[in-house]
């Protein structure tokens, strides 16, 4: 709901890190297994951007049209180029015309905020009416899943949830459960399911389950650029960031480490100047300083790949439940020397960006690797080998045949693009092998 | 207990695409959501910091305000649902060096 809708698709390498880096796993499955996929969510969902051609960020065949770019983005642009860094247009689940019934964005603000016509792609507004169009779909809302249930077999026979305003627990019976909760809460989800036969949690004799979480952590920094300051302000405020470079330390040719990170770009001269807050001073000077600057307002906002290590991992709280009476989640983490390393040198290389860009850095975010995006993944991760992973390539858990888990707590490893629209593609590769499997009777 | 072909936990990007694709192909789909239905134009009625900031800034009487009936994509969107943010359910307890 409260998404950015950026859709970029991992590249070949992303799915070879073991192979091409040398550090953590490679995935079980490769981008040309994917890639059919790719194209069926895009085609979906409706994604503007263009084909930019670089190996790094593999395009599609169907994109509306791009974002029009606005000034500061085209001064970044021109900046950039000599550098030898292209800027190239954000690909975004945000209509450009109007596509699949929905009307194109009226550029009212930012796309976090959530989008109330649907111009942003959204689960509730695009997915669920097509579901029950199908005369085939039930929907339970405030139910929360508590555990999911075993026979005798330890095959997954239904799930246990609680009602929200009831407070009442109640079951659902299913032949086939599919988790798609986000890597926190599957993997609290699996954990809480213990049975005779899952005394670890359901799928989880090896004690995977839990372990791997990463994603990303990122840097930036909010900048004025000289050249707009004291211009006159303009409304530009819709649909957040237009353009996007690309696995930014590769193309820069920086390899002291493994993993890439790229720079959202995200506009910042809203017609509020939100960014005054960050400015010093008082009084009459100071306002005269933020009209001053409001136009030329940009943050530069890095997404670095974090390192997938089995000693991440989220746990069960032994002692403390919620409100619902359900054991809480802990999460144990601990930044890697590679993920710092790789944030020492985006910080560097985004001082040396902001100089050719004539830009005057205002607030650095961060002195050390953080995480400010919801990126995590990895926590019920898919592999070869089962005695290291709890998935196989079609998000089917190793040990229960009819457990899927399809949301970000399959990936093996992340990378430095946005995980949502890699999400999607699996989900939809796992429904198509549980359509093939029901038609041959296995599941 | 009512049973289901499948039961999909989660109505998010995966959960959303695994409902479709399934019932889509003819399976009997039950899908949990934690979160519940939010009214039409719940996020320019309420929403984040940003457009807490906006409205005192009055950008938001700038927002298109075309009425209702002359906005085709308003039935459409009215029959379907829009869930408020779920997050953990209890909070999690972080441990560890950063």
């Amino acid at each position: 709901m409260h998404w950015n809708a950026v859709t970029l698709r991992y590249a070949p390498r992303d799915f070879r890190e073991r192979t091409l880096a040398g550090i953590e796993e490679d995935w079980p499955l490769s981008y040309e297994e994917v890639e059919p996929y790719y194209e069926h969510i895009e085609r979906n969902i409706g994604v503007c951007g263009q084909d930019d051609h670089l190996e790094i960020l593999p395009a599609g065949k169907h994109y509306l049209p791009p974002l029009p770019w606005r000034c500061s983005e085209r001064i970044l642009a021109r900046a950039a180029q000599t550098m030898g860094i292209p800027v190239i247009p954000v690909r975004k689940a945000v209509l450009t015309v109007p596509y699949d019934q929905r009307p194109p964005c009226h550029y009212c603000g930012h796309c976090m905020e959530g989008c109330d016509v649907a111009s942003i792609f959204s689960t509730p507004d695009c997915m669920l009416p097509k579901a029950r169009a199908t005369g085939n779909f039930t929907l339970r809302q405030n139910a929360i899943a508590r555990e999911i249930l075993t026979d005798q077999e330890g095959r997954a026979r239904g799930v246990s949830f609680i009602d929200r305003n009831t407070k009442k627990e109640e079951e659902v019976g299913a032949r086939i459960v599919v988790v798609c909760c986000a890597t926190i809460e599957s993997a609290r989800l699996l954990l809480n399911s213990r049975s005779p036969r899952h005394p670890q949690g359901l799928g989880n004799s090896n004690g995977v389950v839990g372990r791997y979480l990463h994603g990303h952590h990122g840097g930036g920094v909010n900048v004025y650029l000289d050249e707009l300051a004291g211009t006159k302000p303009v409304n530009q405020d819709g649909a957040t960031d237009h353009v996007y470079i690309p696995r930014y330390n590769q193309l820069a040719g920086r390899r002291e480490y493994a993993g890439g990170w790229g720079v959202q770009v995200n506009f910042n001269s809203y017609m509020f100047p939100y960014q005054a807050r960050q400015l010093h001073g008082y009084g009459r000077d100071f306002k005269a300083q933020v009209r001053h600057l409001q136009p030329g307002f940009l943050f530069l906002g890095t997404f670095c790949k974090a390192t997938a290590s089995a000693e991440n991992a989220v746990t069960l709280d032994p002692h403390r439940v919620d409100a619902y009476g359900i054991p809480i989640p802990v999460i144990h983490y601990c930044f890697s020397e590679n993920d710092r390393a790789m944030w020492r040198d985006q910080a560097q290389s985004l001082v040396e960006l902001c100089a050719r860009l004539k830009a005057t850095v205002f607030t650095h975010i961060g002195q050390e690797p953080s995480g400010f995006a919801s990126h995590e993944v990895g926590t019920v991760r898919m592999g070869k080998d089962p005695r290291t992973s709890s998935l196989n390539s079609f998000c089917q858990s190793h040990e229960v045949k009819n457990l899927f888990v399809t949301d970000g707590s399959c990936f093996t490893t992340s990378s430095e693009k946005n995980p949502t629209l890699t999400i999607m593609a699996l989900s939809a590769r796992a429904a198509d092998y549980i359509k093939r499997q029901r038609r041959l009777g296995e599941l | 207990m009512r049973s289901y072909d499948v039961c999909v936990i989660g109505s998010g990007a995966a959960g959303g695409v695994m409902a479709k694709e399934l019932c889509e192909g003819g399976a009997q789909v039950m899908m949990l959501e934690a979160g519940e239905e939010l009214p039409l134009l719940a996020f320019s009625r309420t929403a984040g910091p940003t457009s807490c900031l906006i409205a005192v800034s009055e950008e938001k009487s700038r927002r298109p305000s075309i009425p209702p009936t002359s906005r085709p994509w308003f039935t459409r969107t009215a029959t379907t649902l829009l869930w408020t943010v779920f997050g953990f359910s209890a909070g999690a307890l972080c441990i560890g060096t950063p």
